[in-house]
């Protein structure tokens, strides 16, 4: 692989890097298997790098590998194993109460949600794809994606609701 | 919250919440710039493997490999007259070595390359018996993985090795859980990870994935690549000066040919494991040798196939097929569970198996009359078909009264830009 490639990787990492976390952490990864999750998929690209580089929508390829990385990551048997509270982050702040209650809501509020409604809005959102583009990734019907996409938009909105008694 | 929020493309829907739910999210999200430099290095020492190994290995190589007098290796270049190709690794008699990027193994010596059975975005080889043309039934598949568990080791015990490499088995059946003889009964594919194949990888590495009775003895058989000797990588389908590039990286000679044309096979086969500074031939195949498109159709495409649809159909939900790709149909019909459908699947029938392969616009097709056995709307025998894609392991299910659309539908298959 080239230099210039190489340049055309490390540009292109650098600038989804946080994308790809924060996409990974919205399907229910816990900040160390995020950057987990964002390097194989990064590292699965390079070694393709040039089928990548060649791909009509270069994010389409991309949020493929990932969403592959991340099926195939929760199929391996060691999730199972897992005690529930590896998955609760430490949190670092200052203040923390009411940044605390805010992730809370937001863990709980993800935690109905689907993995297949969470992977549109992953596509749909962050990586920005168009509904045809995430119908082609997930392999499913366009209108489909739109009823998950709205769905979780609903669910969502009616998640965060402060309830009576926080109002 | 940057500007990913601000570039969204649909702000009709509700992105408020979304941009809500964003900006929760910051406290759960890793900061820090992307691992670049690590990543660039990692990447690199999967690429620069199968020439590394040779020399870095040689010495954990437990397999005697005989000497290749006319191989004599220089900078990865053959001095002398180009090897005979057939000069392939000591094996077994009726076995034949074969290998993806560092690593071989012995298997049945008919046994060939599957070349829809591996994972697209991963460098991988599936090698199989001749007549089985789904990945069903017994088989080997070589993958190039970067995942990799942490396995913890017993006190007292520590890492299996095999042919100078540590080995670290995953086996799908839990030989201690519920189900385990239900499990074993069904044999599974057992992989056999080699995580120091590179040892620059933190992350390894190499894995097969062997099934059928003799996956044992298959996948035990794995071991580096001897020294000496490389393997032929898959470049069916690239254009002749990246495959040109990826062969003279592996160590291979190949000859003088034009561009704009793609590979079609390799002489000798992807994943054979031969000397290095083997001369490979490319025999070119030229694209857009296919069938034209009549007036009145169009040409839809989706994961590395195209087929003409008549230019008044649009693109309908699929549902009376359950296919894994998208479909099409006559506008006026609602969705996709009409008697007029032209789709794409991923799912590859168990009827193909038995079916002849013929070749058209330069890929392999094999074309099955009638209903699928999977339909569950009304169908009729004489109006269905489905074409199994071979290279690009996807089926055209084809249905219509009409016998001009179903012709021109199954003679405009074909590999897809």
């Amino acid at each position: 692989m080239g230099v210039s490639t190489d340049a055309d990787f490390a540009e292109y990492a650098a600038a989804r890097w946080p994308t790809l976390l924060r996409s990974a952490v919205f399907l229910g990864c816990t900040p160390a298997e995020a950057e987990d999750l964002a390097q194989t998929t990064l590292l699965r690209c390079y070694a393709s790098w040039r089928k990548v580089a060649r791909a009509e929508h270069r994010d389409a390829y991309v949020s493929r590998v990932l969403l592959n990385a991340f099926r195939e990551s929760r199929r391996r048997r060691w999730w199972g194993e897992r005690p529930a509270g590896d998955d609760l982050p430490d949190v670092a702040v200052a203040d923390g109460t009411d940044l605390v209650a805010e992730t809370e809501s937001v863990r709980r509020a993800l935690a109905g949600l689907s993995t297949a409604h969470r992977e549109v809005v992953v596509l749909r959102y962050y990586l920005q794809l168009s509904e045809r583009e995430t119908a082609d990734a997930l392999r499913i019907p366009p209108g489909t994606v739109k009823s998950r996409h709205s769905h979780a938009l609903r669910h969502l909105a009616a998640a965060l609701q402060p309830s009576p008694e926080e109002t | 919250m940057d500007e990913r929020l601000h570039g969204h493309e649909n702000p009709d829907e509700s992105p408020d919440v979304l941009a809500a739910v964003d900006r929760r999210l910051d406290p759960l999200v890793p900061t820090g710039p992307a691992p670049v430099t690590d990543l660039l290095a990692r990447g690199r020492a999967r690429r620069t493997r199968r020439r590394g190994l040779q020399a870095g290995l040689a010495a954990a190589v437990a397999v005697a490999v005989a000497a290749v007098g006319s191989a004599v290796v220089a900078d990865g270049r053959s001095t002398a007259t180009p090897p005979v190709a057939t000069q392939t690794p000591t094996a077994p008699d009726g076995l034949r070595t074969v290998g993806l990027d560092g690593l071989v193994v012995d298997v049945p010596a008919d046994w060939v390359v599957r070349s829809d059975c591996g994972m697209p975005e991963l460098d991988s080889l599936s090698f199989g018996p001749p007549e089985a043309s789904a990945c069903e039934g017994p088989g080997v598949t070589l993958t190039t993985s970067v995942q990799f568990p942490d396995v913890a080791y017993a006190e007292g015990a520590g890492p299996e090795y095999q042919h100078g490499l540590e080995v670290r088995r995953l086996d799908p059946c839990d030989p201690d859980g519920d189900g385990a003889d239900a499990c074993a009964a069904l044999e599974p594919s057992v992989t056999f990870d080699f995580p120091d194949v590179n040892r620059d990888l933190t992350r390894p590495g190499q894995s097969v994935a062997a099934r059928g009775p003799d996956r044992e003895e298959i996948a035990s058989s794995a071991r580096p690549v001897p020294d000496g000797y490389t393997v032929v990588p898959d470049v069916v389908g690239l254009g002749l000066d990246e495959a040109k590039q990826t062969m003279t990286d592996a160590g291979l000679d190949v000859p003088h040919t034009e561009p704009n044309w793609i590979v079609g096979t390799t002489d000798p086969a992807a994943g054979s494991v031969v000397p290095v500074g083997t001369f490979v031939d490319l025999p070119p195949r030229q694209i857009g040798a296919v069938t034209p498109v009549p007036d009145g159709y169009q040409l839809v495409d989706f994961s590395g196939v195209a087929v003409a649809i008549p230019d008044t159909w649009t693109n309908c939900p699929m549902v009376a097929t359950l296919s894994t790709g998208p479909g099409w149909g006559p506008r006026e019909v609602r969705g996709c569970d009409g008697d007029a459908t032209i789709s794409l699947d991923f799912y590859l029938d168990a009827e193909f198996e038995a079916a002849p392969v013929t070749e058209q616009s330069g890929i392999r097709l094999q074309v099955v009359p009638g209903c699928p056995a999977r339909w569950t709307g009304s169908c009729d025998d004489a109006t269905h078909l489905s074409v199994r894609v071979v290279d690009q392991g996807m089926t055209v299910r084809i249905a219509s009264p009409s016998a001009d659309v179903r012709e021109t539908a199954l003679a405009s298959i074909r590999a897809a830009d």
